[in-house]
C-alpha cells in the first residue's frame, strides 16, 4: 500500500468524534483562556493541523499488567524515554480478599511483588511501582493525588477510563492511551477539546454528597454532554469542597461523554498538595505553586458552553436506569418513556426493562441484594467516614450482601486507625483489601446473576456489575442506608429516625 | 443491488492490534441500531463467560443481542434477516461510551463490522477505533435518519463508504459527504501505527523536553 507524505501538511480544521465543526482556539481573537487551554498549550510539543496536536506528558500511569509490557520492551533493546515520569499500580487485576497476600494465585496476571528482580530493574530506571504488599498500594485515581505523583497543570494519562479523576488537583488527564507509544515518546497525539463550564452554586443539603452534584448535572445536560469537551467544574459549590469530593466530581466525566474534567487549583489543593510525599521540595515548592496560581481560566475566556446549576434545593440521587444519566432524587417517581423525548423513549423503555422498574412508582422502599462501597468515585477517607456514620450502631439487612473496599492501603490504614472498620464489620460487612473489585465485576467480584445492587461506584450499565445485575448508583451514605435498611432509602430519613 | 451473500469487504483481514490497522473502504449492509448511549460493557463485556454458545463473532453487543441462557434476542438488529451480516452499524448519540477497554472495538470487528456512523462517540472508543482500523463517522442526525429509514426500505443491500473521497454512496440516495480530522484519515488510509506518527517528531520532542524540563523541574523529581 502506498504511504502518503501526511501530518504536518494537513491544515484543514478538523471534525473529531462528533459532528460539528470546530473552529482551532488558536483561530479566534480572544485573549483570555481557560485553564485547559492553559495546560494543552504548555504541553503542545507541535501542532499538526485540524485540532491535533502531539503533546508532552508529565505522568504515564501504567496498569497491572504494565511491567511485563516495559519488560518486552527493553528486552527487544527499546529506551524508555523520561521513565522517572512513568509509575504503576496494580488495581484491575488484583483479589480485594484478605487471603490475596498469602494465596498469591487469587491476583490474576503479574503480581510485580512476585518478581523482585523485574521489580528492581524497573526501579533502577526510574520507574515508581508499587505492588500489592507495598504500603501505598491501591486504585490508581486514589493513589496518585495521594501521593502527590498527581500535581496541578501536569498532563497525564493511563488507560483507565477514570484517569480523569486526577483533574480535580487542576491537572489535565485521561484514560484510553495505550502505553506503548508514550514509553517510547513520552508523547501523546491527541484531538483538542471544546471548553464546557459548568458553574455550581447555591449550596448543598445535608447528606448531599459530591456524588450527587455530578449524577445531577449528568441527569440535568445528559450523559453525551461533553462529547469533545473538558468539563471544567466552577461555582462556589466546587470551591466549598475538599479534593477528595472534587475528585468524585472529575471521575464521573467520562460518564458525561467528556474528554476530561477539571477543577482550577487553589489553596485547598496547595494544602493538600503539601502533604504528599512527590510535593515539589524546597525552592521548587514555591516555584511550582507560583505556576499553579496561573492555573485558573481567565474572565474573557471562550468557552464552548457555559452552564450554571443551582444545587440548593437538590436531594441524594439514585439511578433508575442503565445510564448515568437516568438519574432521580430519592422521592421522585420513576419517569414514564412516555414524559420523555420521543428519540429517548425507546432507550429509556429498554432501561425500565432492564431494572424491572414501573413508571409512576416510587424508588424508594425498592428491595436490593447487595451493597458496593467502593471504586475509584468515592472510597477515600471521607468518604468511609461518612458510611461508618450512617453504619454507626445499625447491623446490615438480613440476606444483604454489603461490602466496603477502601480505595487504597493508607485510606485503610487510616480507617482502621480510627475504628471505621470495626463499625464496618460489627455491622455485618465484608471489609477487603484496595482494588477495582464489583466496580465492574474485577477478578471475579461480581455481583450475583439477576441481583439488584446498590453502589457508589460510577457506571449502571447492563451487566457491568454481573450477569443481568441490575445497578443504582448513589452516594456512599445512599449505598449505606440500604445496606441498613435493605432497600433503597433516604439516607436523611434514616438518620432522623423515620425509618427502621 | 448486492445481494446479502455477496459481502465484498474492501479490508477483509484485520490486523493484529498494535500492527497499524487500515481502512480504506467498505461495501456492505447498513444495520440501525439506533439508541444513544450504547456503552461500553454492552457492547463488549468483561470479568463474565460468555453466554452458552455465543461465539468470538457474535459476541459483541452480547446482553443486548441474546438471553443470559444464549437464545438470540429477537429485537436486536444483527439478529434480523437481511441484516445478520451486516458491516456497517447506524447509531445513535455517544456510541461507545464508558471504558477504554481495546476490546469495544475488536469484538465488534471480529463479528464483521468495519464502519460505525454515528452522531457522536465517546471519547475512549473512538480513539480505539482509529487504533485498530474500525472506521467512525460523525453525521448530523438528519443524515443518518435518512440512512436508517433507507436501510429498513433496502435490507440486504450494501451501501458503500469510502474513507479517501469521504463519502458514503447509497443507491438511489447519492452521495453523503463527512469529514474525519485530517490526521485520522491519513493513519487510517495508511495504516500507521502510533509510534510510526509519533517518530516523525523525534527532533520537535528533543527540543521541548530540554526546555521543558529546566521551566519545570519539579515535574522529574519522583525519587523522594
Amino acid at each position: 500500500m502506498k504511504r502518503r507524505d501526511f501530518l504536518k501538511t494537513s491544515a484543514a480544521a478538523g471534525v473529531g468524534c462528533g459532528f460539528m465543526p470546530l473552529q482551532p482556539l488558536w483561530a479566534q481573537t480572544a485573549v483570555g483562556k481557560s485553564m485547559y487551554d492553559k495546560i494543552w498549550e504548555a504541553h503542545e510539543v507541535t501542532h499538526l493541523g485540524g485540532i491535533t496536536s502531539v503533546l508532552h506528558v508529565d505522568r504515564m500511569m501504567i496498569p497491572d499488567n504494565g511491567p511485563r509490557t516495559i519488560k518486552s520492551m527493553l528486552d527487544q533493546g527499546r529506551t524508555i524515554k523520561n521513565p522517572e515520569l512513568v509509575w504503576c499500580v496494580p488495581d484491575h487485576q488484583v483479589s480485594t480478599s484478605p487471603e490475596r497476600y498469602t494465596n498469591r494465585s487469587l491476583n490474576l496476571g503479574t503480581v510485580v511483588d512476585d518478581f523482585p528482580e523485574l521489580k528492581d530493574e524497573l526501579a533502577e530506571l526510574g520507574i515508581r511501582i508499587f505492588g500489592i504488599d507495598d504500603p501505598e498500594q491501591g486504585i490508581q485515581h486514589v493513589v496518585g493525588p495521594e501521593t502527590g505523583l498527581t500535581q496541578p497543570g501536569m498532563l497525564m494519562v493511563a488507560g483507565d477510563s477514570h484517569t480523569c479523576t486526577h483533574g480535580a488537583l487542576g491537572c489535565v488527564s485521561w484514560g484510553g492511551e495505550t502505553p506503548n507509544n508514550v514509553l517510547l515518546t513520552g508523547t501523546v497525539m491527541r484531538e483538542r477539546a471544546r471548553n464546557l463550564r459548568v458553574n455550581m452554586v447555591g449550596s448543598m443539603g445535608p447528606w448531599v454528597r459530591p456524588k450527587d452534584l455530578i449524577l445531577h448535572t449528568i441527569g440535568t445536560l445528559g450523559a453525551d454532554a461533553g462529547n469533545r469537551c473538558a468539563v471544567e467544574y466552577a461555582g462556589p459549590v466546587v470551591r466549598s469542597l475538599g479534593i477528595e469530593g472534587r475528585m468524585s466530581l472529575c471521575n464521573l466525566s467520562i460518564e458525561m461523554g467528556a474528554a476530561t474534567g477539571v477543577v482550577a487549583p487553589d489553596d485547598t489543593t496547595f494544602e493538600y498538595m503539601a502533604n504528599t510525599r512527590f510535593r515539589p521540595r524546597g525552592e521548587h515548592w514555591d516555584q511550582a505553586v507560583a505556576y499553579w496560581r496561573t492555573l485558573t481560566t481567565d474572565d474573557d475566556a471562550t468557552l464552548y458552553r457555559d452552564e450554571t446549576i443551582d444545587m440548593t434545593s437538590l436531594e441524594p440521587q439514585v439511578t433508575w436506569g442503565t445510564s448515568p444519566e437516568q438519574v432521580m432524587g430519592i422521592s421522585e417517581r420513576v419517569p414514564a418513556p412516555d414524559d420523555v423525548p420521543f428519540e429517548k423513549r425507546e432507550a429509556w423503555q429498554r432501561a425500565l426493562d432492564y431494572t424491572k422498574l414501573v413508571p409512576g412508582n416510587t424508588i424508594a422502599d425498592m428491595p436490593i441484594d447487595e451493597v458496593f462501597i467502593g471504586s475509584c468515585v468515592e472510597s477515600r477517607i471521607s468518604d468511609l467516614r461518612v458510611a461508618a456514620e450512617v453504619v454507626r450502631g445499625r447491623q446490615v439487612a438480613p440476606d444483604v450482601l454489603a461490602w466496603v473496599v477502601p480505595g487504597s492501603k493508607p485510606v485503610k490504614a487510616q480507617a482502621e486507625a480510627e475504628g471505621l472498620d470495626r463499625i464496618f464489620k460489627d455491622a455485618g460487612f465484608d471489609w477487603r483489601e484496595p482494588g477495582c473489585s464489583k466496580c465492574y465485576g474485577s477478578n471475579g467480584d461480581l455481583v450475583a446473576q439477576g441481583k439488584r445492587s446498590v453502589s457508589n461506584s460510577n457506571r449502571n450499565y447492563v451487566g457491568r456489575q454481573g450477569i443481568d445485575a441490575i445497578t443504582h448508583l448513589t452516594s456512599t451514605p445512599m449505598a449505606a442506608a440500604a445496606a441498613i435498611a435493605g432497600r433503597i432509602v433516604d439516607v436523611r430519613r434514616l438518620m432522623a429516625g423515620e425509618i427502621a | 443491488m448486492a445481494d446479502d451473500a455477496v459481502i465484498d469487504r474492501t479490508n477483509s483481514q484485520r490486523p493484529a492490534l498494535g500492527t497499524g490497522a487500515q481502512f480504506i473502504s467498505e461495501r456492505g449492509i447498513a444495520a440501525p441500531l439506533r439508541m444513544d448511549n450504547v456503552d461500553t460493557d454492552v457492547i463488549s463485556p468483561i470479568g463474565k463467560p460468555p453466554y452458552p454458545g455465543v461465539t468470538p463473532e457474535t459476541r459483541a453487543f452480547e446482553p443486548i443481542r441474546f438471553f443470559s441462557d444464549g437464545r438470540e434476542r429477537p429485537d436486536f438488529i444483527l439478529n434480523q434477516e437481511g441484516f445478520r451480516r451486516a458491516s456497517i452499524l447506524l447509531v445513535g448519540k455517544n456510541f461507545g461510551t464508558g471504558s477504554s477497554r481495546s476490546v469495544a472495538v475488536s469484538r465488534p470487528l471480529d463479528g464483521g463490522i468495519r464502519v460505525v456512523i454515528a452522531e457522536s462517540f465517546g471519547p475512549l472508543f473512538y480513539d480505539n477505533s482509529v487504533r485498530q482500523g474500525l472506521l467512525a463517522v460523525p453525521l448530523e442526525e438528519a443524515k443518518i435518519e435518512e440512512l436508517v429509514a433507507w436501510a429498513y426500505a433496502n435490507p440486504g443491500t450494501s451501501i458503500f463508504v469510502d474513507l479517501e473521497s469521504q463519502t458514503i454512496e447509497v443507491e438511489g440516495m447519492g452521495t453523503i459527504p463527512f469529514q474525519v480530522e485530517p490526521r485520522v484519515r491519513e493513519k487510517l488510509l495508511n495504516g500507521y501505527t502510533v509510534n510510526e506518527e509519533l517518530s516523525k517528531f523525534e527532533s520537535e520532542i528533543n527540543a521541548f523536553e530540554s526546555s521543558y524540563r529546566e521551566q519545570r523541574p519539579w515535574i522529574y523529581q519522583t525519587s523522594n
